[in-house]
């Protein structure tokens, strides 16, 4: 057996060991299915609150679209956050235990070592991803008898390249830093920043991949790319490389 | 013929040296000690020779095979092993063995056979978070040998063990020393007496002696007188410096020890001194230093 | 449509979710060694039982420490 693979199947061994092949998925797939389910009930969930009916009926219901956008959302913020705290400590544990060294001080690629780890990271997120959609395309097609499993996949798919970017980052810091907490709140600090920075200066940031949520949402909205829907993918894929380059190299220095 | 050759290794961390140019060779089959205090620069040395850190400057060669890669031919137990707990130690030998190159199958013969030899055969199926201290030891030891290694470079392999754990690993290594050479570490001379044939002390990142052990030993065993007595007249304890026999001289609270050149000359001289000054002596004792004199004299030296 | 009207069924799996995570946090809490749980582990307890699935979640995410 290759040593990739070996590395790869340890890791992935290890999340089913410590549950978070389990309770991730399943994460996603509650956000999923709570955001078709409240709208639904959203009329009905306003009486009780003492609008009066007329005026419930006002409120427009909002349509498929809305609602997978909103679902992707979701997975944006608390889902960012459910990713940088379960994979910060993914090198930084291994090398505060010292169970860094027994590998590595073995014929072990570095490359190996860190792209296996990020496999297995990719693996959960698009399965965590994948469920929550699929959750959301169920109780579309229950509740309001709407077939969009499709699109929920396509746009599920872009949202979670995004996620793996910033989980990227969340292992290069892994290399580079010690305390988890730090390792975490630096990702997400990172990820706000440049949403944020993405939104205020517009077209000078076409490039800009915290864009791919958006593109995501359009790929429901308008059932069509935006243009710059395969530049963003490429940047990604582009950035993704050289984060892992850089984890690779950091994880050559890490050990004193 | 040596296994591997070591020449002008440095290693710095920033502006700190932690290894200042050290030169060695380690002869196959032989079992070589680093003996040093803490902070000499043992741990940062074995990192080194393990792959696992690159040196500053200098060359380790193995002279043994033309490996790519070094670390296939080494096998290497950390000062505090650290394992994946949530993994059963069977597990963990097994894949240490299959990254170190060997088959499903080789590897799967090779784990019980460590297994068996270090004792954790009926330990194999737990969780290695449960483990005592000194089955991490034998564990991170069989890891270590799992690939039969050409070379076995243990940090400090007993010093944080019990006696009868200290024992037990001190065993497995007599038995390894038979298929492998070993290199370890340690801060404890006794570890070195028993079990290595060269040693090499380290201090501040420096050797400061290296040799044949029995040489070693023989080299600076050198005949001492130690007497205790009441009323020393210090005056001739110190004047004793002048004496052709004696070659260094050190006080003690109560008498004083001189290293000697002729221990037949030195005794009587000494002893007829002692009569004629009426000295009430305690003990009168003939010896020989001992390498931990060397050790404790080379490092406050150093 | 009435409250009565509504099709719990449709909150089944929400439930079931709720249940699964509850239970793996307190298997997975009952298995580690005090050490390797952030703060007590009793206290551990009463969150994942008592708050709904952030409660399992912040019990994966920040209560465990990381062990290797």
């Amino acid at each position: 057996m290759s040593a990739w693979l070996l590395l790869f199947r340890k890791e992935m061994l290890e999340s089913a060991r410590n549950f978070k092949w389990i309770w991730i998925p399943l994460v996603f797939l509650a956000l999923g299915i709570t955001n078709p389910i409240t709208t639904y009930f959203m009329p009905e969930i306003l009486q009780a609150g003492g609008v009066a009916a007329e005026a419930a009926k006002l409120i427009p219901t909002p349509t498929s679209e809305e609602i997978i956008v909103k679902s992707l959302s979701q997975y944006g913020t608390l889902g960012m956050l459910v990713f940088a705290l379960s994979f910060m400590g993914i090198v930084a544990g291994e090398r505060q235990s010292g169970s860094a060294i027994m590998v590595l001080v073995k014929p072990v690629s570095y490359g190996h070592y860190i792209t296996s780890k990020w496999a297995a990271m990719t693996c959960i997120t698009l399965a965590a991803v994948t469920l929550g959609q699929l959750g959301t395309g169920y109780y579309m097609n229950v509740l309001f008898d709407d077939n969009v499993y499709s699109e929920a996949l396509v746009s599920g798919l872009v949202y979670a390249l995004w996620l793996i970017l910033l989980n990227s980052i969340t292992l290069l810091l892994s290399c580079l830093m010690k305390a988890p907490a730090g390792i975490a709140f630096v990702s997400v600090a990172f990820a706000a920043l440049l949403s944020l920075v993405t939104q205020l200066l517009g077209d000078a940031m076409r490039w800009s991949p915290s864009r791919l949520t958006a593109e995501a949402g359009r790929l429901v909205e308008d059932s069509g790319a935006g243009d710059d829907l395969w530049l963003l993918v490429l940047i990604t894929a582009a950035l993704i490389a050289i984060l892992l380059t850089l984890a690779t190299a950091a994880s050559r220095r890490m050990l004193r | 013929m040596s296994l591997l050759e070591v020449t002008g290794l440095v290693k710095k961390f920033g502006v700190q040296t932690a290894v200042d140019g050290l030169n060695f060779e380690i002869t196959p089959g032989r079992c070589l000690a680093l003996l040093g205090p803490n902070g000499a620069g043992k741990t940062t040395t074995l990192r080194m020779l393990s792959g696992l850190l690159e040196p500053t400057s200098g060359t380790i060669r193995f002279t043994g095979g033309s490996e790519k890669d070094i670390r296939g031919i080494i096998g290497y137990l950390p000062q505090y092993p650290a394992f994946f707990n949530w993994m059963s130690g069977r597990e963990f030998l097994s894949f240490a063995a299959k990254l170190a190159g060997l088959s499903g199958k080789e590897a799967a013969a090779r784990t019980e056979e460590v297994l068996e030899r270090v004792g954790l055969k009926e330990s194999a199926k737990r969780r290695i978070g449960g483990y005592s201290g000194g089955m991490k030891q034998r564990l991170g030891l069989a890891q270590a040998v799992i690939h039969r290694p050409k070379l076995l470079i243990l940090d400090e392999p007993v010093s944080a063990l019990d006696p009868q754990g200290r024992r037990e690993v001190l065993e497995l290594m007599r038995e390894m020393k038979r298929e492998t050479t070993i290199l370890f570490s340690t801060h404890v001379l006794h570890d070195v007496e028993e079990i290595s044939e060269e040693a090499i002390i380290m201090d501040k990142g420096r050797i400061i002696v290296q040799g044949d052990l029995q040489k070693l030993l023989y080299d600076h065993e050198q005949p001492l007188i130690r007497v205790k007595a009441r009323n020393l007249p210090i005056e001739w304890v110190r004047g004793l410096r002048k004496e052709p026999f004696v070659r260094e001289l050190n006080e003690t609270s109560d008498g004083f020890t001189v290293l000697v050149t002729d221990v037949s000359l030195a005794r009587s001289s000494l002893l007829r001194s002692i009569a004629d000054l009426e000295i009430e002596v305690e003990s009168f004792e003939i010896g020989a230093t001992s390498l931990e004199d060397l050790f404790l004299r080379a490092v406050s030296a150093g | 449509m009435k409250w009565q009207d509504v099709n719990w069924e449709l909150f089944a799996p929400l439930i079931a979710i709720q249940v699964v995570l509850l239970i793996i946090a307190l298997i997975d809490l009952g298995r580690r060694d005090k050490d390797a749980v952030r703060g007590s582990k009793l206290l551990w307890v009463f969150v994942v039982v008592l708050v709904n699935l952030i409660g399992p979640v912040l019990y994966f995410t920040v209560g465990r420490k990381n062990e290797s």
